[in-house]
């Protein structure tokens, strides 16, 4: 009877330190990958837009001024927003901010205008999302830390600096263009590590499973 | 039996518990809290925070405004304080004055304060202090009488007025006086300016605040608004280094970048920096469009030849050899067009139109003349229902009549079908990507492809250290069609390996502790 008490004990101990063990690698492998997910994904965003902002000159953006949504001038600059942005369908909306000299962020183009002209954000409206990641952007090209909400959605989102590209220019900033990705499809993207949990969790088992049953032969054998 | 049961049942419910919280966080956990590593530091808390003196609010400020100077009909035995007295701002507390004998020959001055402490003087004489909201001074009616009456108190204002009359015998003459704090010299400061300072690591960095050039580092960047500002350093040959510094009220934050060497570019360019004169006009580089002068081109090593055009102007042709790593200055001149006449010759009655737009119907006599026509190349096109168009570029020389026949032909009844063709306009990033449509090598990016047969094409990005981008995009016949491809560096990191070591490390574990196990139960 004392016997048996103490090879229980064992079988226990043995298997609470293959649970820990096994727990905790599970672990980390699954938060490195999602860390790899994420940063791969914000990687390609920034890519993107960046390659977008290449693309937009601020010529064409100094006349822009509240009122002006139903211009040709501004629809042109929304067609090509538009045009571009559709080479990729996770991309939700690409919009064009500018950070004005007392640091509010304002809105000077929404490639959603064409299609939803009430819907869209108007020029010189005052964009809600995080203002650190755009203040970073009109350094370089950046994304959002982590999704967020706004009155129009929950979004991750990448930004990139429009240069004045002017001759001899210096590299000023004159705006900073945005793409949105769903907040749900970066979680969906990002959160893909679940084969991890699973391989974890039968390892568990496995080990749990070889342990008792060595144990209850050697319990026999004892017996 | 039992003990083995629960011990199952134990390791179980532990295994549960286990991968529970791990399950949980698949859906918010890692999503919602930042598992990487923040891309910009904190700068350091102030250490001192700017003091503000606030100044007392409340200034007992008003006077009792009705006074009980009527005389008394009976001697009272006691004085109590005027019910009358603003209760907020002066005491209310109710003291006792000795009572007095009747026919005594005394009279009292009392003088009222609002504030305890306060002294009392008769024409310079002290008299005592204010206790209680109130001092009463028994005088002599027929002594000498008193002038003044004032009251002062360290801290505060003095206040002085002359005595209305000395009371009679027996009688109280009031006297009412109100005192205020000195205000304190102490101001609130005014919200100061902070300041950054850059010294970058190497020094010489190109500084730019918000987006804005500031200058080279080592730099100070005064008068700054207390706020939040994005700064970069920027240095030939190494990475920018992008932070978001704090300003504080007075204070000088301090900006450190060490930049690191970038590694070295995939292929040397060189920059043509374009101008025009004037400004806007188109400018194409191996016929390929880049955009408006004034722009700098980046351009590989090579011949490249240049191409501005303008309306109303000439072409603007030239070619230019770029050296690596060197920019070039291109100015071009652009001469007012110089216009010429043409004389197309068609069947009657045919539309004629030029550079896509309609110039007019083939006149009876079978010649369309057209007067100032810029000279250059322009695309001619005669259409006529029933027939073949025609379709031709034609370059007008100036001042000359440019004779043009276009004749027409029926329509096959019978046509061979001739598709029309389309194109794409790749850019990439990086640039300089190999680009294979349907597997056939078309060249590098930028690029514009033309004579694309319309529908659906395999197209295939590759570039040296990048993965291989490819995609199926489709071509409309007469449209060109724009890409835009980011392509991602070669991961040198591989995501899925580090799952796959721990996986392995945490099976050697368990077989470890099998065997472990395994050695311990045996006999």
């Amino acid at each position: 009877m004392n016997s048996s008490f103490v090879q229980s004990n064992k079988i226990l101990i043995c298997s609470i330190l293959v649970i820990l063990i096994i727990g905790s690698f599970t672990l980390l492998a699954y938060n490195n990958q999602n860390t790899a997910l994420q940063n791969s994904v914000k990687q390609g965003m920034e890519s993107t837009v960046s390659v977008m902002a290449t693309q937009i000159s601020p010529k064409d953006l100094a006349g822009i001024k509240p009122g002006d949504e139903g211009s040709e001038h501004y629809k042109a600059i929304v067609q090509k927003l538009r045009t571009m942005r559709s080479m990729d369908d996770a991309l939700l909306n690409a919009y064009i901010l500018k950070v004005n000299p007392d640091q509010t962020v304002t809105f000077l183009v929404d490639d959603l205008y064409l299609q939803d002209p009430q819907g869209s954000a108007k020029i010189g409206e005052v964009s809600t999302a995080p203002k650190m990641d755009i203040l970073l952007a009109l350094s370089g090209p950046t994304t959002s830390k982590q999704p967020y909400t706004t009155k129009y959605g929950s979004f991750m989102t990448a930004y990139a600096p429009i240069d004045d590209n002017v001759l001899d220019s210096t590299g000023n900033t004159y705006a900073v263009l945005a793409i949105d990705v769903p907040a749900t499809d970066y979680n969906d993207y990002t959160s893909r590590g679940g084969w991890i949990l699973l391989t974890g969790l039968v390892s568990m088992i496995l080990a749990i499973g070889a342990i008792f049953l060595f144990g209850r032969s050697t319990t026999k054998k004892d017996e | 039996m039992q003990r083995r049961f629960f011990v199952i049942l134990l390791i179980l419910v532990l295994c549960a518990t286990c991968t529970i919280p791990v399950s949980a966080s698949v859906v918010v956990g890692d999503v919602t809290s930042p598992v990487t590593e923040p891309t910009t530091k904190a700068t350091p808390e102030p250490t001192e925070l700017p003091t503000f003196v606030t100044p007392p609010t409340t200034v007992p400020t008003t006077v009792p405004t009705t006074v009980p100077t009527v005389a008394p009909t009976t001697m009272p035995t006691f004085v109590t304080q005027p019910t009358t007295l603003s209760p907020t701002l002066l005491p209310t507390v109710t003291i006792t004055i000795e009572p007095t004998q009747v026919g005594g020959g005394k009279g009292w001055i009392d003088t009222y304060c609002n504030v305890d402490g306060a002294t009392v003087y008769f024409d310079s004489v002290p008299q005592g202090k204010i206790a209680g909201g109130i001092l009463s001074v028994a005088v002599s009616p027929t002594g000498s009488p008193v002038k003044t009456v004032s009251v002062s108190l360290s801290g505060y204002t003095t206040w002085s007025g002359p005595l209305s009359r000395m009371p009679e015998s027996g009688e109280h003459v009031a006297v009412y006086s109100t005192i205020n704090p000195i205000p304190t010299q102490t101001t609130v400061p005014p919200i100061q300016n902070g300041a950054i300072y850059v010294q970058s690591s190497p020094s010489g960095a190109a500084i730019y605040m918000n987006g804005n050039f500031q200058g080279y580092a080592p730099m100070t960047i005064p008068n700054l608004i207390p706020s939040t500002y994005s700064m970069k350093a920027s240095l030939s040959g190494y990475t920018p280094d992008t932070q978001l510094i704090t300003v504080y009220s007075g204070q000088t934050a301090s900006y450190y970048p060490n930049l690191q060497p970038s590694p070295p570019a995939p292929r040397s360019t060189g920059t043509v920096s374009v101008t025009s004169n004037p400004t806007h006009a188109s400018i194409y580089v191996d016929g390929t469009y880049y955009g408006q002068a004034p722009m700098t081109v980046t351009l590989y090593p090579g011949s490249h030849s240049f191409r501005l055009t303008l309306p109303g102007y000439n072409d603007f042709p030239i070619t230019l050899y770029v050296n690596a790593n060197t920019n070039q200055k291109l100015n071009a001149d652009m001469s007012p067009a110089v216009y010429g006449t043409v004389a197309i010759t068609s069947m009657p009655g045919a539309s004629v139109f030029m550079d896509s737009n309609a110039q007019g119907q083939i006149p009876p006599s079978g010649t369309l003349t057209l007067n100032n026509i810029p000279n250059g190349n322009h695309l001619f096109k005669v259409t006529a229902p029933g027939y073949n168009e025609w379709m031709n570029t034609v370059y007008i020389r100036p001042n000359t009549v440019n004779s043009i026949n276009a004749p027409l032909t029926p329509i096959n009844p019978n046509p061979t079908p001739v598709p029309a063709t389309g194109g794409f306009n790749i850019v990439s990033t990086p640039t300089g990507a190999e680009v294979y449509i349907d597997n056939l090598f078309k060249g590098y990016t930028p690029a514009t492809l033309d004579g694309i047969s319309p529908g659906s094409h395999q197209v295939l990005l590759k570039y040296t250290g990048y993965i291989d981008y490819s995609t199926v995009a489709s071509v409309t016949a007469g449209q060109t069609t724009p890409l835009a491809i980011s392509m991602q560096p070669a991961p040198s990191p591989t995501p899925k390996s580090a799952p796959s070591i721990l996986t392995m490390i945490a099976g050697c574990t368990a077989i470890l502790a099998i065997g472990i196990a395994t050695r311990r139960f045996r006999p």
